[in-house]
């Protein structure tokens, strides 16, 4: 399987050397490519310099039209899985093997999760995240534990829907469309780490319209949504397990 | 508030439901600005049905007619959301400018490479 690892980087100057080198050192053999979304900072230089794979978007597009940038390269270089990678040192290059194991099987998507088998915290971040993930219980009958993890696979026909349809974002509310069209989705447990430096692009003050956004778009918006229904390609999933 | 107004909001809120959804369909409208509209005409489908909301604020603000109220509210939230959209078209007007150059840029080394 010819996996490519998208790691869009906004202003990750501070970081981003030490993120790919652990990368480098963990999975020397997966084809990663950089999405530099209009830095300000040095984040092009540094990667330009270290001979790193990276594309340039001249102006900021937002962290979807930056990960939609990186599956338009998937698709058109013929790639059968890519994944959604932090540029901040947040996810686990080392689980990178196991999402693939689960891609194999005939899963769609699946989800580096950070509560498969460790408990959620209660916090107000964590409260909105539960919200999230009941509003998609709701709506498509399956259980997401942390919906809002940024840490996905998604296989070739996922990487088409991403690189070639309108309102594609790396964000729970198509992940809910996608299971309702017929995705299999697999959440498996990951231990994320601290980002290394900067901010993330989900302030905490925006944190709160993020998940009203997010948790209407479920609830109303998406079900209204077209699209042919997709059928599994391959048997060897076990359709009762994706449901539980 | 009278039945014939109560009738005309139900109708028209309904109206712009389906047009968004419609339009969500057919996919020209991104998600993000069909949330505005959705939210925009659920609460005129409540008020048409509800309008008791409106005829308690009106008296508590002291406004006449329940209909005045709701024509200041509209407009409110309409002029809020036409300068978000101000807002939001000068940096798309400023994303395709800066495209725009670094395209003819880009044209202009691939050319002088060529020759």
């Amino acid at each position: 399987m010819r996996l490519l690892v998208i790691i869009p980087a906004f202003n990750e100057a501070e970081c981003i050397d030490q993120v790919i080198n652990q990368f480098l050192i963990t999975c020397p053999d997966v084809d990663f490519i950089i999405i530099n979304d209009g830095s300000s900072d040095d984040t092009a230089n540094i990667c330009q310099r270290k001979g790193y794979p990276i594309l340039n978007l001249p102006v900021n597009l937002g962290l979807t039209g930056a990960f939609i940038t990186g599956m338009k390269y998937a698709y058109l270089n013929h790639y059968d899985a890519a994944l959604q990678f932090d540029a901040d040192g947040q996810h686990p290059a080392a689980s990178i093997s196991e999402f693939e194991k689960y891609l194999n099987q005939g899963y769609d998507i699946v989800i580096g999760s950070r509560f498969v088998t460790e408990k959620k915290p209660r916090s107000l971040r964590m409260l909105g995240s539960n919200i999230i993930s009941w509003a998609i219980l709701i709506t498509t009958g399956k259980r997401l534990g942390d919906p809002t993890s940024g840490m996905r696979m998604y296989n070739k026909r996922m990487i088409r829907e991403y690189a070639t349809q309108m309102n594609m974002d790396p964000e729970p509310d198509t992940v809910s469309y996608l299971i309702k069209r017929g995705a299999l989705v697999k959440e498996i447990q990951v231990s994320m780490q601290d980002r290394i430096a900067g901010s993330s692009y989900l302030t905490t003050v925006k944190s709160l319209i993020y998940m009203t956004r997010v948790t209407i778009s479920i609830l109303l918006v998406q079900r209204f949504r077209g699209g042919n229904q997709l059928h599994p390609e391959h048997i060897s999933v076990d359709r009762k397990e994706q449901t539980i | 508030m009278t039945l014939a107004l109560r009738l005309f909001l139900f109708i028209g809120a309904v109206l712009t439901l389906l047009l968004f959804l419609v339009q969500i369909r057919k996919k020209r409208l991104k998600i993000q600005y069909a949330i505005f509209w959705t939210f925009f005409s659920f609460f005129l489908v409540i008020l048409s049905i509800f309008p008791t909301i409106l005829v308690f604020f009106s008296k508590l603000l002291g406004v006449q007619s329940p209909a005045n109220l709701l024509f200041v509210l509209t407009i409110f939230v309409l002029v809020l959301k036409l300068f978000q959209d101000t807002l939001k078209l000068s940096s798309l007007e400023h994303k395709l400018m800066t495209l725009a150059q670094e395209f003819a840029l880009l044209k202009y080394d691939k050319h002088n490479r060529d020759e």
